[in-house]
């Protein structure tokens, strides 16, 4: 699904974001992203969804090559890959439905569409009674839920997951982790970069540890500090 | 269908988000053109009195309707040698005809009346000098076949060279206001992205086309520029009707000048068209800075 060969990002001034990457991430798969901050993590998400280009090597999203995808095509990529953040970007003008159907609404697609997903996702992450609230009228753990379902509710075949518990206590942080299960039990790879120890050692999924650049663990049931 | 309301929702939103900058954007957009249609529809005016006298041409000899062939071609061989004249153009039956159409373009009654034949040859004139223009009139005036000889007033050259002055004048001015008002709509499609910056962060996360995150902006810049233009249509067509009662009058110096719906309409057009690309090409640079993928 994911496949990165000896990608090399070096930005403005020499700076070497990712050096000689080379890993492989298959449908379906529950992967951890984990390293120091500056480690390249944000890199390795931001090829992914192509607001960045490799400076050497090749990124592969389902066999095609995305750093060399037209501009015009990469709207199309970003429909196939799912995106939360830690700060939610949620739009605090619309209310919760509203901010769900907007990512349907965006992409063209028809009006019953929006009126049969936008309520199921909203079952899924549990927020149904939520509909009508704003994002401000939500706690942050509810604010994730929705963010997560207007990342899901177009069915992508990736979902990226940047942090997305970065803000978040403990409690809250289980009940999240247990949501982006369900989603990847449903076939969707997931890949989540985080910080998060607890989270890491808890889940025992893949682990790909990146430090400066470099790939330095690739565990398939790893834990958070081992190996370094 | 559910694509267009988002569309015309967006644009609308966005334009009452701004009242000020856009009516800002629409009132120099207004202005400008119509200065601009203003001068052109006076021009176009002027040029339909004034069309003999261009390129120098200081007189024209009117040829009986009943002058021989030879007599014509006497004339013109002539005026061909004649060391006071610099050059000649002739118009025959048919030219004369054409000319008399642009006239008399109100009255198809009369064109439909009158035919090639009715209408006399001419020959038009451009002298080696201004000043010999008297001493040319009177040398062919009375020649075999010539009916009349008729020079461009004084006045009328006057006229022209200070037209051509203002014409200047007025469109440099109009093409700075144009410039400022283009500034404006860049700079309110600007305002209108930041406001809307996370919208657009989102969209582009979940992969709306770059085309659908512009539209709502471009229809934005394109609805004020047809509105500035609308009203500067509505004053070309306003001034139009000012400049028909003025040149109608009688007693007026320019009663050979005229004004045409044909004219009002074709710079109507020019100024609507004008108008739009102004609001299309500002928001499309103001765009620029925030959509890069």
């Amino acid at each position: 699904m994911i496949r990165f060969e000896d990608v090399t990002k070096v930005y403005k001034g020499d700076v070497v974001a990712l050096r000689d990457l080379s890993l492989e991430i298959v449908k379906g798969e529950f992967v951890f992203l984990v390293g120091p901050s500056g480690s390249g993590k944000s890199t390795f998400l931001k090829l992914l969804l192509r607001d960045e280009v490799s400076t050497a090597g090749r990124v592969l999203v389902a066999g095609r090559d995305i750093g060399r995808l037209g501009a015009w095509k990469v709207p199309s990529l970003r429909r196939n890959i799912g995106c939360v953040f830690q700060d939610f970007k949620l739009l605090p003008t619309k209310t919760v439905y509203e901010n769900v159907a907007f990512a349907l609404e965006v992409i063209g697609r028809p009006k019953h569409i929006v009126r049969t997903q936008v309520p199921q996702i909203l079952d899924l992450v549990g927020l149904s009674k939520k509909a009508e609230n704003f994002p401000t009228e939500l706690s942050g753990g509810e604010q994730q839920r929705v963010s997560i379902a207007r990342a899901f509710v177009n069915r992508p075949l990736i979902l990226l997951a940047d942090e997305p518990t970065g803000n978040l206590d403990p409690a809250t942080t289980v009940g999240i982790m247990r949501l982006l299960d369900r989603i990847n039990r449903t076939g969707t790879t997931v890949v989540m970069a985080t910080h998060d120890q607890r989270i890491v050692d808890a889940m025992r999924r893949r682990v790909l540890e990146l430090d400066h650049g470099s790939l330095v663990r690739d565990q398939a049931r790893g834990v958070y500090g081992v190996g370094t | 269908m559910a694509r267009l309301t988002y569309f015309v929702r967006e644009t609308f939103i966005s334009l009452r988000r701004n009242v000020m900058m856009t009516i800002a954007g629409i009132m120099t957009v207004a202005i400008s053109l119509v200065l601009f249609g203003g001068i052109l529809l006076v021009s176009a005016t002027v040029d339909h009195g004034t069309e003999r006298w261009k390129h120098g041409v200081d007189l024209e000899i009117f040829m009986k309707v009943t002058a021989s062939d030879q007599q014509v071609k006497a004339i013109g061989d002539e005026l061909r040698s004649d060391p006071m004249v610099k050059s000649i153009t002739f118009l025959d039956h048919n030219a004369a005809m054409n000319e008399f159409k642009k006239d008399f373009a109100n009255q198809p009654a009369l064109i439909e009346s009158t035919t090639p034949e009715n209408l006399p040859e001419s020959y038009r004139v451009v002298p080696v000098k201004a000043e010999k223009t008297e001493q040319i009139r009177i040398a062919y005036k009375d020649q075999l076949g010539v009916d009349t000889v008729i020079t461009a007033e004084q006045q009328v050259k006057r006229l022209l060279t200070v037209i051509r002055a203002i014409r200047i004048f007025f469109v440099i001015l109009a093409t700075v206001l144009l410039a400022s008002s283009l500034f404006l709509i860049v700079n309110t499609i600007r305002l209108a992205t930041f406001a809307r910056r996370r919208e657009i962060e989102v969209m582009k996360l979940v992969g709306a086309s770059n085309w659908f995150v512009r539209v709502p902006f471009m229809a934005e810049g394109f609805v004020q520029g047809v509105i500035g233009a609308g009203i500067a249509f509505g004053a070309v067509w306003f001034l139009r009707v000012v400049i028909g009662n003025f040149v109608s009058h009688p007693n007026s110096i320019v009663n050979s000048f005229r004004v045409t719906d044909t004219d009002a309409i074709g710079i109507g057009i020019l100024v609507l068209f004008i108008g739009a690309m102004i609001g299309t090409v500002g928001s499309a640079i103001g765009l620029r800075r925030f959509l890069e993928v």
